[in-house]
């Protein structure tokens, strides 16, 4: 976690809100360039169509320019703007019919079974570093995150993938820090089981 | 520790929140459990492999799409104080403004109501609203004539479409729009005559319209007038004694945008009277500055007489690159994101003249020429304007000029 280097931007990002707040719009863009690809990433992540992380980002940064007023400088600007990415994620699952796998089918699919089936797995984080499995690992994880539902996917993207604290997750999400260490705890394991099954597979 | 609980205790190590005695526990009952230590490698491997998941490059253009849709909002030091409550998603598809002007000029008197208008099969004689004729003068900038379907005015003061009445008072700045199957006939103190097809939003001003989409007509009597008509990417000026102006949009139709923001909101439970407003006000927001629209197309054509257009970026004129259209002429602005290109000047058809009614004169070509496909617009993000084929100015010249402007804003 890079918490002092943040705290600098952060204090930036406010200066630059302030200037918006003013009428120089154009001074937006500054935040646009600073976090367009944490938040494109946030949402190709969550959405796997890179084309759908698009229009969301762009919608992120909209919504977020006409609220901009509200803004609280007690919270990171960044995680208002993942706050907004996650609700139009939310949102377009919603309205998309064809819904992700649901959680009963990931989480009924043989854990313990799988947790005894045994092979491939490197028995060192060195051995782990040289595997060239990792490529395919790389891969199989991408799957395994693009299969969960969303709830627990927002939490492992945003506490893996952008490496956020519980706590500015539970701000993220609105949920109680309880709930987000339930859910994180729940979503790796969902990795895990999904990991082990196609390990098993190849 | 067993390793029912061993899970637990294993993911709180992972972020780092275990004390240094919990800690040593683990790691004894790891060395003793040959299935904890497999897991608990699988666990390691995903926390190590998300930092190497491929980040994507943002596309290319995004902060200028961003920021063209920033552009098109009201700036926070310009937006009055009872802000409207704009709390909902517009949906992930932007709204693209593409216009289209046609100037028309005659020298006899045009009847009030085009028939062709009138005649055209999009409106339907569903009227809501008919009007004839407002008399009251009072203190209004402009009165209303006719109005068919559903016209409305948001006037400056108010954040709120409300339908036409004989009873209002118009004032300039108000801004008038039609829905689909509507139109509507306006008329200035001074004769000068507007009429708005559907799918039209204007706004009306002492000495000329903002176009924001769809289709108008302008006649203007009083010798002298002075009278333009801005659309998001061009402006047209007029010095002549009787001219006509339609813009013509090939936006999606209010009823689309309707029935997207009908779908989106029946999921939040708002009414249709609510979703209706957000919806206009959204509409207008999103259409509300002529500044870096996206994606417009607009044309002109000239039937008489001549006019003066220019090209715009973020609402300023490129004087220089302005292109006298003579009678029988038309142009093209097209533009999007930074790009703006003109067209080359083309000859008018006989279509051009039918489509207001009017006899093309003997000068004029009968092939039935289709509108002219668009102007593609080259890839990359730097401004360009390609010169009018009839001008002379190097294109040298006209790249400083819009990367100038650009720096201005």
């Amino acid at each position: 976690m890079s918490s002092k280097v943040e705290s600098k931007s952060e204090q930036d990002d406010y200066k630059i809100i302030q200037q918006v707040l003013r009428g120089r719009k154009e001074a937006y863009s500054e935040l646009v360039e600073r976090y367009k690809k944490q938040v494109f990433n946030v949402a190709y992540r969550m959405t796997n169509d890179a084309e759908v992380a698009m229009d969301i980002s762009q919608e992120a940064f909209v919504k977020i320019y006409k609220n901009l007023e509200q803004y609280n400088p007690q919270y990171k600007f960044s995680s208002w703007l993942l706050k907004s990415v996650n609700n139009l994620c939310v949102d377009f699952f919603r309205t998309r019919s064809d819904q992700t796998a649901s959680l009963d089918s990931i989480v009924d699919s043989g854990a313990e079974r799988l947790l005894s089936t045994s092979n491939a797995v490197p028995s060192s984080a060195e051995e782990f570093e040289k595997n060239e499995t990792r490529l395919e690992l790389r891969l199989l994880l991408k799957e395994a995150i693009s299969q969960l539902p969303l709830d627990y996917k927002s939490v492992v993207v945003l506490r893996h993938l952008q490496n956020l604290s519980y706590k500015e997750i539970s701000q993220i999400l609105n949920l109680p820090m309880g709930t987000i260490k339930a859910r994180i705890f729940r979503a790796r394991k969902m990795l895990k089981t999904h990991l082990e099954r196609r390990i098993s597979e190849v | 520790m067993d390793c029912e609980t061993f899970e637990e205790t294993l993911n709180a190590e992972m972020d780092n929140l275990l004390s240094p005695a919990e800690r040593q526990e683990l790691v004894k009952h790891l060395d003793s459990c040959r299935n904890c230590r497999k897991s608990a490698q699988t666990f390691r491997q995903i926390k190590e492999l998300f930092p190497h998941l491929e980040q994507l490059d943002v596309p290319e253009g995004f902060t200028e799409r961003v920021m063209a849709r920033i552009r098109a909002l009201p700036s926070y030091s310009q937006k009055p104080e009872a802000r409207p409550v704009l709390g909902f998603s517009f949906g992930l598809a932007m709204v693209a403004s593409i216009a289209a002007i046609f100037f028309h000029f005659s020298e006899t008197q045009v009847p009030n109501q085009s028939p062709q208008l009138a005649n055209r099969p999009t409106i339907q004689e569903q009227v809501n609203t008919v009007i004839k004729t407002q008399k009251s003068t009072g203190s209004a900038d402009f009165l209303l004539v006719q109005a068919h379907g559903t016209v409305q005015v948001l006037s400056s003061e108010e954040i709120v479409w409300r339908n036409v009445s004989d009873q209002m008072v118009l004032r300039f700045g108000d801004k008038i729009r039609t829905l689909a199957n509507s139109k509507v006939h306006l008329s200035y103190a001074d004769e000068t005559k507007l009429k708005l097809s559907s799918n039209t939003l204007v706004q009306v001003q002492s000495n000329g319209i903002r176009v924001f989409q769809g289709d108008s007509w302008v006649r203007v009597m009083k010798k002298g007038r002075i009278f333009e008509a801005w659309t998001p990417n061009l402006v047209a000026s007029v010095r002549g004694t009787i001219y006509d102006i339609s813009v013509r949009s090939h936006q999606r139709s209010y009823e689309d945008f309707l029935k997207e923001i009908t779908r989106k909101n029946l999921l939040k439970g708002l009414s249709p009277e609510a979703y209706f407003q957000e919806f206009s006000l959204q509409t207008l927001h999103e259409a509300g500055s002529f500044e870096a629209t996206l994606n417009v197309d607009s044309k002109v054509r000239v039937f008489e007489s001549s006019v003066a257009v220019s090209p715009l970026r973020d609402g300023i004129p490129y004087t220089n690159r302005e292109v006298i259209l003579e009678q029988g002429q038309s142009v093209r602005v097209n533009s999007a994101g930074k790009e703006i290109m003109i067209s080359r000047v083309e000859p008018l058809s006989e279509n051009d003249f039918k489509y207001w009614d009017m006899e093309a004169p003997s000068w004029v070509s009968s092939d039935s020429t289709p509108m002219p496909a668009s102007v593609p617009v080259p890839p990359g993000s730097s401004p360009r304007l390609k010169k009018p084929v009839p001008q002379a100015p190097s294109d040298a010249e006209s790249k400083p000029t819009f990367e100038n402007l650009q720096e201005e804003r």
